[in-house]
């Protein structure tokens, strides 16, 4: 895939490679992670669902390794929280810790001590601030990059944060499928407004992009056009987009859907997030350093 | 001084200049004042070694013998060639009894003196039957062509062997350029007194941008001179190196230079009508009056060549000194024949030369060429004045000059001589402004007076160098029936001699009769197989010489595939040298830069058995009985370069020992002493710089130095000396080169040997046609120099991040019309069916009917694992005899026709042995 | 005090010497590199120009790489040059992200050496013990702070004495890279940019950059 020649390197537009290539795809991994913690999380406290804050938890652990991983010296991880004044990966990270720390206290409570109603809501709201807060800052470490212009954008967090939270609500929905919940009706009308708001939110990103710099253009070219084209058309688009939306717009006028149809929507909806987040990623370029032909 | 001092005391106390981490213990922290062997130029350097190992090569920055403090990257990466694990660290014996491209020699390690006394048996052998059967030479590898002459040279001359092949006649040198500049400027090249200069001309050459001979001081004085706003004007294939750096470059088709050269001469003399008369009538043979028969009109009595005095109106010997208004133009009748000056024929001769039809040649738009030439005669400033330290001095800030690139074909005489009348007609040689040789001037050390060497009129009052490194200087000589392998002999204004490693050497001596047969070859430094012309013609010639000795750094190509014992030589910064700055005229700092003379010592001694291949030669030397001769020739070379003795002449003056006084030659060394080359050089230095300038204050302060005068600089017009704009001697030897060539069966372009300077279609053009629509050259990148540098990982490993080095480049609009585009593998082949394959890289700065190719690049030898498979070998497309070559310098073609073809791999490695490529 | 450079792109010949310079004078590992060359050309045969920049991290007054930067590994110093601690660097490689002119990069694999296969040389085995690199962490262009701050201690001006002067800078050999005082209106390097219209990369991006060209 990175075929650019090393003596093109800032000669010509240059891909961003640390955050995807090799163990640079692990952090894409915890960046997904994270967002669809935090929407799950956040999904799963609206419906009070503790299995599916449960499995926010696990999910933000899994985050924890994907980060690890990422790291060259894991060792280290602490030092990552030193400067949440200008980092946002130090934020994140802090993010990370107190929604891990708020939740426990949230499950527990709901767990053992269910009848602490007061307790459990102030709980829940400081997770849910975090949860939101760890599903957001993903897309801020990125849009503050302002050297590749794609990723620097107001939109970005906005993307990744609906994105967290349509792939939170696609798994809750798989949950509470299998808790044959009664809630499904009203957890299905949320996803289709998500999904849609999404859909509009990537469309309204990527045609804004193209005309912000010519650098972000060079990258949507390569999205849609371009060597990325398939990971965006079938990943971001086919899957994120467009199987879950007709799913859920069908399953909105043929009542009853099979549940089999839905557990679809929900994996293809989770490939998709995952698909953006390398997308994304990938389609970071710098702009040359030398003077345009 | 002082620097050096401050250095030190500054180093032991806080380390400063030298980025360490954490506290390690240093117990050696020294810099090392010495030269560096990356190429001819030999900077002066200071290396800087801590606990016993070079890190570090810094330029030195009190000597104005390079970048003053910086270095190019060969020079750094050097160290990489020091600590190669893959060096050659003992004496090797070939094994394998097969030789050829491809054949792994199977070494076995010998001793010193075992492998001396096998060379020595067979030297005495060949010296006693006829010292010709010893070919010696080589071309410069890292350490090893600097000391060329005072080793090799001085062997092989006491040793009574012509057969000097100094390898690929023309390829990285230029034949015609050392024979032009000799010529004109009694140096070994040229290059533009960037101080003063304002419009400067190059053509196919990158002097200034990183390479060729002084790379180091040139490098510097070109950017300050565009830096200060000289205008630079480079006709070149290729826009990147000296046309990347150009003010305007001018795309020109391979080996045409020299008809845009004319057509401007001819624009600024009968258009423009601009030109210095005075220049012309006293310092050129502008006024010899030339007879009917093309030769000069000699006075019955002296037999010197006449001119017309316009005053007296009466024809004069050249330097009578009544003579008020020499003519230089008109028809005249003298000694009853019709006559006129030289410079009447050259300026008739040269109105054939129409912008139109250059363009048609060159492809250079007459509007450019009429365009350029009006820029220059304005810019040429000619009647200006300059007052440099007190001297008043012409100035002609206009500078034109060539090198390889241009002069590399088979026109190459006349296409150097061709830019070398830019710079005649204007007056703009050896003064400020204009084009300089290399210093050819010294008047010598203030305190001893030595170390002098001034030009002085030979034969017809031609300029004539004051030492004996000079390319064709005067007298000429006689034209003789070839004798030696080389066959130079045969054209006395030829250069380097392609001969014998050619296709056609067998048939003419066959013709000859086979007067002898090398039987021992001794090559140092060289690879004679991938430098050089066409590797298959190479392998046919090598392989039959019975026995090769080679003295090298590093494994190559032709160590491995056609010596038969190699001793490992000593790397630059292991050991002494004298040579690479000893002639002015080759590389010292040119213009008002000061006499500055530093001297290679060993950094780090030389570990295993390496051993400075001098020292070796003296060994050899010892073995058969050589020494006491060599000892005296050293004694006669050094106390008349630059010394008394010389009464006048050049190298053959000293071996035939006719042109040295010997009462006036000093015993530097006693006959039967056996000295080491630091004695050696201890002993020069105090010969010419006096007793407390010896290797002691060299290794304590650096280089010897001293002020240049502004008439050492500018020496032209102060010496009685005139330059042959009108080249009569070529017409004078024409009728006997031919009768001698016939006895060889030699066939030459004899409409060449005329004395006017011509424009001649080069050998590759003539080659276009069909399907061979593309010229094919190579090009010095500025990394690499010769072969060795590919296996320097430092310099592999930024080759790999430049988007030319190691890539064959073309036109993008050609390429495509070729349906080809960047990153395919493509093949370029030859007419001859030769093929060389390489990865493509388009450029819109490229001519579009070009192909170009980094020199020397392609290597295969299993010795040198960084170099192997990196980038393409050119040379393995070029012929190699008579008819690719220039018949009046004997330069090489060294562009070839070609056509371009997608390929699925290289195909110049099958067989290669290595990786598959 | 900050330092900076000013780079004269007509002297530049592309010769690579600063690149090289650097990696003698810190012992870098293969395929690393604190400075580069970016080579290219601009126009339309036959009216092409050849581009040459010699780039090194810009030590930018405002710093992108600083910014984002979790741990406080990359950090600036008084004198304005950026610097990475090594002991500190968790290998997030954030600051690689943002910085917009890439000059940074990761010593990853710490088993590289220059003859691979064959034994390590001299001048690799001393580097290891004069200037070891930590593999796993950030490294980039220190500005030579080792030079400066040990040239100031002897009482030397960083710009004007060798000794003191960044490696790149003094092995030039067409005297292209000016280095001083951005921070001294007086300084070498501050007349050098006025007077010759210096301009540093994308000033769009805010960082600052230390670094000028002249063209
Ligand atoms: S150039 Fe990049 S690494 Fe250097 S200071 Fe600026 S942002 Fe940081
Ligand atoms: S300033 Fe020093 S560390 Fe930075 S690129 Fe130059 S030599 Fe390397
Ligand atoms: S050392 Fe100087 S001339 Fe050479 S590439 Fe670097 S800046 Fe250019």
């Amino acid at each position: 895939m990175s075929t650019i020649k090393p003596f093109d390197f800032m000669v010509k537009y240059q891909q961003q490679k640390d955050w995807i290539d090799g163990r640079g795809n692990f952090i894409a991994f915890a960046f997904f992670l994270g967002g669809i913690a935090g929407g799950l999380f956040l999904a799963a406290a609206y419906f009070d669902n503790l299995l599916g804050i449960f499995i926010a938890f696990l999910l933000t652990g899994l985050m924890g390794v994907s980060y690890m991983l990422h790291l060259t010296h894991p060792m280290r991880f602490w030092r990552m929280m030193s400067k949440p004044g200008t980092s946002w990966i130090a934020r994140g990270f802090t993010f990370i810790m107190l929604f891990g720390f708020f939740t426990v206290i949230t499950m527990i409570l709901m767990q053992w001590a269910p009848d602490a109603t007061a307790a459990i809501t102030t709980f829940k709201v400081l997770a849910g601030i975090f949860a939101f807060a760890q599903s957001i800052y993903t897309g801020f470490a990125v849009s503050y990059v302002s050297a590749i212009k794609i990723w620097n954008s107001a939109i970005v967090p906005i993307l990744f944060v609906t994105c967290g939270i349509s792939g939170g609500l696609a798994i809750l929905l798989a949950v509470m499928m299998g808790q044959d919940s009664t809630n499904i009706a009203a957890l299905e009308n949320i996803i289709r407004v998500v999904l849609i708001a999404f859909a509009i939110i990537v469309a309204v990103y990527l045609w804004n992009a193209t005309y912000s710099s010519t650098a972000a253009r060079d990258a949507v070219i390569r999205l849609i056009g371009g060597a990325l084209a398939p990971l965006f058309w079938i990943g971001v688009f086919l899957f994120g987009i467009l199987i879950p939306v007709v799913i859920s717009v069908t399953t909105y006028w043929v009542h009853d859907a099979s549940s089999g149809l839905l557990i679809f929507a929900v994996v293809s909806e989770i490939i998709g997030g995952l698909a953006l987040r390398f997308a994304v990623l990938k389609a970071g370029v710098y702009t040359p350093l030398l003077p345009a032909e | 001084m002082v620097t050096k001092a401050k250095d030190e005391q500054l180093n032991q106390k806080t380390r400063v200049g030298l980025s360490v981490k954490g506290n390690p213990e240093i117990w050696d922290d020294t810099y090392v004042n010495t030269t560096c062997g990356g190429c001819y130029g030999q900077c002066a350097i200071r290396a800087h070694r801590v606990n016993g190992v070079i890190v570090k090569i810094d330029g030195d920055p009190n000597s104005d013998f390079g970048p003053r403090g910086g270095i190019c990257a060969k020079g750094e990466a050097m160290i990489q060639a020091l600590y190669d694990p893959n060096r050659y660290n003992y004496p090797l014996r070939r094994t394998n009894p097969k030789k050829g491209l491809f054949e792994d020699p199977k070494w076995k390690r010998i001793s010193w003196d075992e492998a001396l006394d096998e060379i020595a048996v067979k030297l005495k052998k060949i010296r006693a039957e006829n010292p010709h059967k010893l070919l010696h030479g080589g071309t410069p590898g890292p350490g090893s062509g600097p000391d060329l002459p005072l080793g090799f040279g001085v062997f092989g001359a006491v040793f009574g062997t012509k057969n000097w092949y100094v390898g690929g006649a023309g390829l990285h040198c230029g034949s015609g350029s050392h024979m032009g500049a000799g010529l004109y400027h009694a140096s070994w090249s040229i290059v533009p007194d960037f101080k003063y200069c304002n419009y400067a001309i190059q053509m196919g050459s990158n002097k200034g941008t990183g390479s060729g001979h002084s790379m180091g001081f040139n490098m510097r004085l070109a950017a300050d001179a565009r830096s200060r706003g000289m205008k630079n004007v480079v006709f070149d294939p290729i826009c990147n190196f000296g046309g990347g750096k150009a003010t305007e470059w001018i795309p020109i088709l391979p080996g045409t230079d020299g008809i845009v050269a004319l057509t401007m001469v001819n624009i600024i003399l009968n258009e423009l009508n601009v030109y210095d008369t005075e220049f012309i009538k006293i310092k050129t043979n502008g006024p010899y009056l030339i007879g009917p028969d093309g030769k000069y009109v000699r006075d019955k009595k002296t037999n010197k060549p006449l001119v017309w005095d316009a005053k007296d109106k009466k024809a004069k010997v050249f330097n009578d000194k009544t003579i008020g208004d020499f003519a230089i133009l008109g028809e005249y009748e003298v000694n009853g024949v019709k006559c006129h000056p030289g410079f009447e024929l050259i300026k008739e001769h040269v109105r054939r030369y129409t912008p139109e039809m250059a363009e048609k040649e060159s492809t250079v738009p007459a509007a450019t060429i009429r365009r350029i030439a009006r820029e220059w005669a304005d810019a040429a400033m000619i009647g200006a004045t300059i007052e440099i330290e007190g001297e008043k001095l012409p100035l002609r800030p206009v500078a034109a000059i060539m090198f390889r690139g241009g002069q590399g074909h088979t026109n190459s005489a006349h296409s150097y001589i061709a830019m070398c009348l830019l710079n005649a007609i204007v007056g703009a040689m050896d003064v400020p402004g204009g084009t300089l040789g290399w210093p050819a001037y010294v008047e010598g050390h203030p305190e001893t007076g030595r170390f002098r060497m001034i030009p002085y009129a030979c034969k017809d009052g031609m300029l004539t160098a004051g030492s004996f490194m000079e390319h064709r200087p005067w007298p000429i000589e006689e034209s003789k029936v070839p004798y030696t392998y080389l066959m130079k002999e045969l054209t006395p204004t030829a250069s380097f001699s392609p001969q014998p490693v050619t296709s056609d050497f067998d048939k003419y001596w066959d013709k000859l009769g086979r007067p002898y047969k090398v039987e021992l070859a001794m090559i140092f430094g060289a690879n004679m197989i991938r430098s050089t012309q066409s590797r298959e013609i190479a392998e046919q010639f090598w392989k039959k010489i019975p026995f090769i000795v080679t003295f090298n750094i590093l494994p190559n190509e032709f160590c491995e595939g056609f010596a038969d014992i190699v001793l490992p030589d000593n790397h630059p910064l292991e050991t002494y040298s004298l040579f690479g700055t000893h002639g002015p005229f080759f590389n010292h700092p040119i213009g008002m830069e000061g006499w500055d003379f530093p001297i290679r010592q060993p950094v780090v001694e030389p570990a295993y058995e390496r051993r400075n291949k001098l020292e070796a030669l003296w060994d050899l030397a010892d073995r058969i009985g050589m020494r006491e001769e060599m000892n005296n020739y050293y004694n006669v070379y050094f106390t008349s370069f630059g010394g008394e003795a010389l009464i006048g002449g050049d190298i053959d003056s000293i071996r035939h020992l006719g042109d040295i006084d010997p009462k006036k030659v000093v015993q530097i060394i006693k006959p039967n002493e056996k000295i080491t080359y630091g004695e050696m050089i201890d002993r020069a230095l105090k010969f010419y710089f006096g007793e407390d300038h010896g290797l002691d204050y060299v290794v304590k302060n650096g280089p010897v130095k001293w002020p240049k005068t502004p008439k050492e600089a500018y020496w032209r017009w102060y010496v009685d000396v005139r330059i042959p704009l009108y080249m009569e001697h070529v017409a004078e030897l024409k009728e006997n080169v031919m009768k001698n060539a016939e006895k060889a069966g030699i066939e030459l372009d004899w409409e060449q040997f005329t004395p006017l300077t011509t424009y001649f279609s080069p050998q590759v053009s003539k080659e276009i046609s069909g399907e061979y629509d593309l010229y094919c050259f190579s090009y010095r990148d500025i990394l690499h120099n010769g072969t060795y540098t590919m296996e320097m990982p430092w310099l592999d490993e930024v080759s790999r991040l430049n988007p030319y080095t190691y890539n064959v480049t073309m036109n993008a609009e050609m390429a495509k019309k070729k349906g080809l585009k960047d990153g395919d593998l493509i093949c370029l082949e030859s007419p001859y069916g030769r093929k060389t394959t390489g990865t493509l890289k388009t450029m819109q700065g490229q001519h579009p009917q070009t192909v170009a190719i980094s020199a020397c690049s392609g290597a295969w030898a299993k010795g040198a694992p960084i170099a192997y498979g990196k980038g393409t070998n050119f040379n393995i497309l070029l012929e190699s005899d008579f008819k690719h070559a220039c018949p009046v310098c004997w330069s090489q073609e060294t562009a070839s026709t070609v056509k371009v073809y997608k390929i699925d791999h290289r195909i110049e490695y099958d067989g290669a042995g290595g990786d598959k490529l | 005090m900050r330092w900076g450079m000013a780079i004269e792109l007509k002297r530049c010949v592309g010769c690579y010497e600063c690149v090289l310079a650097c990696k003698a004078e810190h012992f870098l590992p293969p395929d690393i590199f604190w400075n580069r060359l970016l080579i290219g050309e601009q126009g339309k045969y036959p009216q092409v120009t050849k581009l040459i920049y010699s780039v090194r991290c810009n030590h930018c007054a405002d710093p992108a790489c600083v910014k984002v930067c979790p741990t406080g590994a990359t950090q600036q110093r008084e004198d304005g040059i950026v610097w990475v601690d090594e002991d500190k660097c968790v290998g997030c490689r954030y600051c690689m992200v943002a910085c917009p002119y890439q000059m940074r990069s990761m010593y990853e694999d710490g088993k590289s050496q220059y003859f691979p296969g064959q034994e390590l040389t001299e001048h690799e085995k001393i580097g290891k013990v004069l200037y070891p690199h930590m593999p796993g962490v950030v490294t980039k262009c220190v500005f030579c702070k080792e030079r400066i701050d040990a040239g100031l201690a002897a009482g030397l001006t960083p710009g004007v004495d060798r000794e003191a002067t960044p490696a790149c800078v003094i092995s030039c050999p067409t005297k292209a890279i000016h280095f001083g005082d951005l921070d001294d209106p007086n300084s070498e390097i501050n007349r050098v940019i006025k007077e010759k219209h210096g301009h540093s990369f994308h000033p769009e991006f805010d960082t600052q950059p230390s670094i000028s060209y002249i063209d």
